[in-house]
C-alpha cells in the first residue's frame, strides 16, 4: 500500500481544449492509444447494442412490426460484424495496449507509431462499413459470415453495401495484423530484467498467443475478402459455381480464420480473469504452468476445428473435426478448474471486478457445455443454424468476453484514471446485466430445440415460439438498462478526485508498481522480478521488513 | 421435439445422453463455483493471507484425465450414431429437392406423367408478411410415405439454402454446384413444417414448406391427386389475345407454366414484374438445359427490377416445336414455350 506516490501533476498550465484533442490525435503513448481503443470500441458496442435492441424488438412478436425483411438482414449482419470486429477485438487491443507493456515493465510497445496507425485504421474502417446504411440497397445483409453466393448477388443489382463491408474488414484485418506483430515483438524483446517467459502474467501470455493466432489466421481472411471483392466487382468467379468456382471454398477460408478468431475473442478474456481472480482471492493462480500450456494447446488446436461450423454442408470429414472439437474442450476445462482452485481456500474480497469474474465463470461454463452439444455431430445436424447456436455463441462471447471486459475495466479503472468506479453502481450493473443476459439468451436454447432458425426476420405465429421470444426481448432491454448504469457510473467517476494509490487492490503484477495513472515513461524505477507476482513479493517483503524493524526496537 | 423418423429417434437418444453428461458437469462445476464464492469469502477485518498454494500436480492430472475420458466417450457415441444415420438406405424412394429464392421444388422421379415428365410439386412461399401474406395452404407440400425409406437429393439454383425438417432433427445444406444426398425413413404420420435454415436473402424467413407423412393408402391417393393437378398445370397454356400474352411475375412465380404462340405471326409478351426490388426476365431457350437461347430477353443481364413492366417481341417464323422459358435470375421460374 505504502508505495511512494510519484508526482504526475507537473506545474504546467492546463493545455487548451484544441491542444488536448490534437494531443490525443497525435499520441504514440501506448496508454493513450489503449484508452482510444477502449473508448472507440465502447462507442461501437453502443451502436451494435442498439442494432440488437431493434432485432429483439422485431422478434418479440410474429409479424413484421418495425423493420422490413431487408432492413432486418442488415441489422443482424452489422450487429455481428460490429460486435466482433469493432467492439470485442479493439477493446481487447485497448486492454493489451494499456496494460501489457506495464505488466512486462516496458516503457512502451515496440513500434509506437505503427501502434497509432493500427488504432486509427479501426474507426475509419468502422465508418466505412456503417456508411453502407446510406448507400443504395443498404448495408451488407448476408450475415457476418457473408456466405457466398448470397454475398455476391447484390453486386448484380449495383448495390455496394457489401463492398463497403469488405473494404472495412480488409482495413481492420490489416490493423490487427500490425497490432499482432507489434505485441509479439514487444513481449519477446522488451521484458524488464528478471521477467522471464514463465514469470509473465497470464494476461501477457494470452496476448502473445492471441497475437500469434491473428498473425496466422487474419491473412487467410484478407485473402478471402479480396477474392470476394474480385468476384463481385472485377468479374472473378472464385466462389461462383456457375463459372467454375467453388462456393464451399469461401466457408473453408472464412472459418479457417473464423475459428481461431473465436479464440482471439476469448483468450484475452481468459487473461483478464486470470489476473482478477488471484488478486481478489489473495492467492497465486493455481497451476500457472498448466495454464500456459493450456493456452498454447488451445491456440494450436484452434487451427484444426474450423469445419465444425460446416457439419451440415456435407462437404467435410466429420469424424476428424468432431474429434478435434471435443479435444479442444479439455484445455479449456483445465482453465476452468484452475480458476476454481484459485478461489478455493482463498479469502475472497467480493469487489465488482471479482463479481464480474465469477459471473464470467458461470456463464462461460454454460457456453462451454452447450457447445458440446454442437460437437456431437448428429445433434449438430438438428441444432446448427438454429437459435441454440445463437444461445451458445452469446454465452461464449457475451457471457464470456463481455463479462471479462467489464471485470477488467472495473479492475484497471483506478490504474487508468486514479479513480474508482462506484462499487454500489457496479453491483447494480452486474446483477441487472447477468439477469438480463440469462433472460435474453437462455430461452434461445428452447427456441432452437423447437426448430427456430437463425437469421429470420419473422416466424409463424402457430409454432409456440412467441413466449420465449418475448422473454428474450425483455431481457435485452434489461441488459440495456445495466449498460446505462455503467455509463452513469463511468461519467460520474470521471468527475471524482483521484483517490487510487499505486496498488489499491493489493495486486500481483508490475502495472501496480507505478503511479495511478502511470507517468508517460511508465516507471521511474523498477522493482525486482523474481516470480510471476513481483508486486506481491515486494509488498509482502516490505511488510515483513516493517514487522521485523518493529520487533527490533526496544 | 418428438422425433418423426428412424434417424431422428437415434439423434434424440444421443441428445438425451449428452444432456445427462451436460447436466452432471454443470451441477458439479457450477456447484464448485458457487461453493467457493460463498465459502471462501474473507471475514471482515481479517487481513492475513490465506495459504499460498501454487498448484497440485496430482489434482491437475485428474482434471485433465477425467474430461479427456468424458469427451472420448461422447466422441465414440457420437461417431457410432453418425455411422448409422449418415448412410444410404436400401429400397428408398428418391425425391429431388431444389431450393431457390425463396421456394422449394420437390420432384418425384418415380412418379411420372404419360410423357415421362417427373411429378414436380411447387407452391408459393417467400414473403411471410407481405400484405396479404402467403398462407401455409399455398406452401409447397412434401408428401412422404410412412415407413418408406426416402433418398433426398438436394440441389440449389442460386444461393446456399438448408433443407430443414425440425421433426426429423436433421438439416442438410442445399448448395449450388455441390449436390447433397441423405436418407431417412419417416416413422410418425402427421403434418409438419419444413424450413430453410441457411440465410438466403430477403425472404429467408418465409421459405417454408409443409411436410405430410401419410400411410401407404393415403399417400398413393395423394400422389394421384398431385399427378392430376400437375398434368392440368402442364396442359394449361396461355395463348395470345390480339397478339399479346400477358405474363406476371409475383412472389418469384410466373402466373403460367406454358405459353403457346403461332409461328406465322409476331407475338408480344407484356411482362410485369410485381416483386419489389427483385430482378426478373423471360428468356426462351431451345430446351430445359437453357444453353441456347431462342428469343425473349436478350440475355441473362437483360432483366427488369420490380415493380416495373417491359415487352418482349416474339418474331414470326419460329420453327414449330416445344421449347422452354425461364427467368434467368430464378431458374425455378420456368415453363414450356410452344410454337404452333
Amino acid at each position: 500500500m505504502a508505495v511512494t506516490q510519484v508526482p504526475t501533476e507537473l506545474a504546467e498550465p492546463e493545455p487548451s481544449f484544441g491542444a488536448r484533442i490534437l494531443g490525443w490525435m497525435t499520441t504514440t503513448d501506448h496508454k493513450k492509444i489503449g484508452i482510444l481503443y477502449m473508448v472507440t470500441a465502447f462507442l461501437f458496442f453502443l451502436i451494435g447494442g442498439i442494432l440488437a435492441l431493434l432485432i429483439r424488438s422485431e422478434l418479440a412478436r410474429p409479424g413484421l412490426q418495425f423493420v422490413s425483411d431487408q432492413t432486418y438482414n442488415e441489422l443482424f449482419t452489422m450487429h455481428g460484424t460490429i460486435m466482433i470486429f469493432l467492439f470485442v477485438m479493439p477493446v481487447f487491443s485497448g486492454f493489451a495496449n494499456y496494460v501489457m507493456p506495464l505488466m512486462i515493465g516496458a516503457p512502451d510497445v515496440a513500434f509506437p507509431r505503427i501502434n497509432a496507425l493500427s488504432f486509427w485504421m479501426v474507426p475509419a474502417a468502422g465508418l466505412i462499413m456503417l456508411s453502407g446504411f446510406l448507400v443504395k440497397g443498404g448495408a451488407a445483409a448476408a450475415g457476418w459470415t457473408s456466405y457466398t453466393t448470397l454475398s455476391e448477388q447484390s453486386a448484380q443489382l449495383g448495390e455496394h453495401g457489401q463492398d463497403l463491408w469488405i473494404v472495412g474488414l480488409v482495413i481492420i484485418a490489416a490493423a490487427s495484423l500490425l497490432g499482432s506483430i507489434n505485441f509479439i515483438t514487444t513481449i519477446l524483446k522488451m521484458r524488464a530484467p528478471g521477467m522471464t517467459m514463465f514469470r509473465m502474467p497470464i494476461f501477457v501470455w494470452n496476448t502473445l498467443v492471441t497475437s500469434l493466432l491473428g498473425l496466422l489466421a487474419i491473412p487467410v481472411l484478407s485473402a478471402a475478402l479480396i477474392m470476394l471483392f474480385i468476384d463481385r466487382n472485377l468479374g472473378g468467379s472464385f466462389f461462383d459455381p456457375v463459372h467454375g468456382g467453388n462456393t464451399i471454398l469461401w466457408q473453408n477460408m472464412f472459418w479457417f480464420f473464423g475459428h481461431p478468431e473465436v479464440y482471439i475473442l476469448i483468450l484475452p478474456a481468459f487473461g483478464i480473469i486470470s489476473e482478477v481472480i488471484p488478486v481478489f482471492s489473495r492467492k497465486p493462480l493455481f497451476g500457472y504452468r498448466a495454464f500456459v500450456f493450456a493456452t498454447l494447446s488451445i491456440g494450436a488446436l484452434s487451427f484444426a476445428v474450423w469445419a465444425h461450423h460446416m457439419f451440415a454442408t456435407g462437404a467435410v470429414l466429420l469424424p476428424f473435426f468432431s474429434f478435434m472439437t471435443f479435444l479442444i474442450s479439455v484445455p479449456t476445462g483445465v482453465k476452468m478448474f484452475n480458476w476454481i482452485a484459485t478461489m478455493w481456500g482463498g479469502k475472497i474480497k467480493m469487489a465488482t471486478p471479482m463479481l464480474f469474474s465469477i459471473g464470467f465463470l458461470a456463464m462461460f461454463l454454460i457456453g462451454g457445455i452447450n457447445g458440446a452439444f454442437a460437437a456431437v455431430v448428429p445433434v449438430d445436424f438438428a441444432i446448427t443454424d438454429t437459435y441454440f447456436v445463437v444461445a451458445h455463441l452469446h454465452y461464449v462471447l457475451f457471457g464470456g468476453s463481455v463479462f471479462a471486459i467489464f471485470a477488467g475495466f472495473y479492475f484497471w479503472m483506478p490504474k487508468f484514471t486514479g479513480k474508482f468506479l462506484s462499487e454500489r453502481l457496479g453491483k447494480w450493473h452486474f446483477w441487472i446485466m447477468i439477469i438480463g443476459f440469462n433472460l435474453t439468451f437462455f430461452p434461445m436454447h428452447m427456441l432452437g430445440l423447437m426448430g427456430m432458425q437463425r437469421r429470420i426476420a419473422d416466424y409463424p405465429a402457430n409454432e409456440g415460439l412467441t413466449g420465449y421470444n418475448e422473454i428474450a426481448t425483455v431481457g435485452a432491454f434489461l441488459i440495456a438498462v445495466s449498460i446505462l448504469i455503467f455509463i452513469w457510473n463511468f461519467v460520474s467517476t470521471l468527475r471524482k478526485p483521484r483517490t487510487a494509490t499505486d496498488d489499491p487492490w493489493e495486486a500481483n503484477t508490475l502495472e501496480w508498481a507505478t503511479s495511478s495513472p502511470p507517468p508517460p515513461q511508465n516507471f521511474t524505477h523498477l522493482i525486482r522480478v523474481r516470480s510471476e507476482r513481483p508486486v506481491f513479493d515486494w509488498r509482502e517483503g516490505r511488510k515483513a521488513l516493517d514487522q521485523a524493524e518493529k520487533e527490533m526496537q526496544p | 421435439m418428438q422425433p418423426a423418423s428412424n434417424h431422428a429417434s437415434q439423434t434424440r437418444t444421443l441428445y438425451d445422453i449428452t444432456f445427462v453428461f451436460a447436466a452432471v458437469i454443470f451441477v458439479i462445476v457450477g456447484g464448485l463455483i458457487v461453493v467457493s464464492a460463498i465459502k471462501f469469502r474473507s471475514k471482515p477485518g481479517d487481513d492475513t493471507l490465506p495459504k499460498q498454494i501454487h498448484g497440485n500436480t496430482k489434482l491437475e492430472i485428474v482434471w485433465i484425465a477425467v474430461p479427456t475420458v468424458i469427451v472420448l466417450v461422447l466422441f465414440v457415441l457420437s461417431a457410432l450414431t453418425l455411422g448409422k444415420i449418415d448412410t444410404a438406405e436400401a429400397n428408398s424412394m428418391t425425391i429431388n429437392v431444389t431450393g431457390f429464392q425463396w421456394e422449394w421444388k420437390f420432384t418425384y422421379p418415380s412418379y411420372t406423367l404419360a410423357d415421362g415428365t417427373a411429378l414436380a410439386i411447387t407452391g408459393v412461399s417467400g414473403p411471410l408478411d407481405a400484405q396479404p401474406g402467403v398462407p401455409a395452404s399455398q406452401w409447397p407440400t412434401l408428401g412422404l410415405e410412412l415407413n418408406q425409406p426416402v433418398h433426398f437429393h438436394l440441389e440449389s439454383d442460386d444461393v446456399i439454402h438448408s433443407f430443414f425438417i425440425p421433426v426429423f432433427l436433421f438439416k442438410r445444406d442445399v448448395i449450388p454446384g455441390h449436390p447433397n444426398d441423405f436418407w431417412l425413413t419417416p416413422d410418425r404420420a402427421g403434418s409438419f413444417v419444413g424450413k430453410c435454415a441457411e440465410l438466403c436473402g430477403l425472404y429467408h424467413s418465409g421459405m417454408l414448406f409443409n411436410v405430410r407423412v401419410m400411410p401407404k393408402a393415403e399417400f398413393d391417393q395423394w400422389i394421384q391427386q398431385q399427378l392430376a393437378a400437375f398434368q392440368k398445370a402442364q396442359n394449361a397454356c396461355k395463348t395470345p389475345q390480339n397478339g399479346v400474352i400477358q405474363v406476371v411475375a409475383k412472389s418469384i412465380q410466373f402466373n403460367t407454366k406454358c405459353m403457346q404462340v403461332p409461328s406465322n405471326a409476331v407475338t408480344k409478351i407484356d411482362f410485369s414484374n410485381e416483386d419489389p426490388g427483385t430482378p426478373h426476365n423471360i428468356e426462351v431457350y431451345t430446351n430445359s438445359s437453357a444453353t441456347t437461347r431462342l428469343t425473349g430477353a436478350t440475355g441473362p443481364t437483360n432483366t427488369i427490377v420490380g415493380v416495373s413492366q417491359t415487352t418482349y417481341t416474339i418474331p414470326s417464323g419460329l420453327q414449330p416445336g416445344t421449347y422452354y422459358f425461364k427467368c434467368d435470375v430464378h431458374p425455378g421460374m420456368n415453363g414450356k414455350f410452344v410454337v404452333k
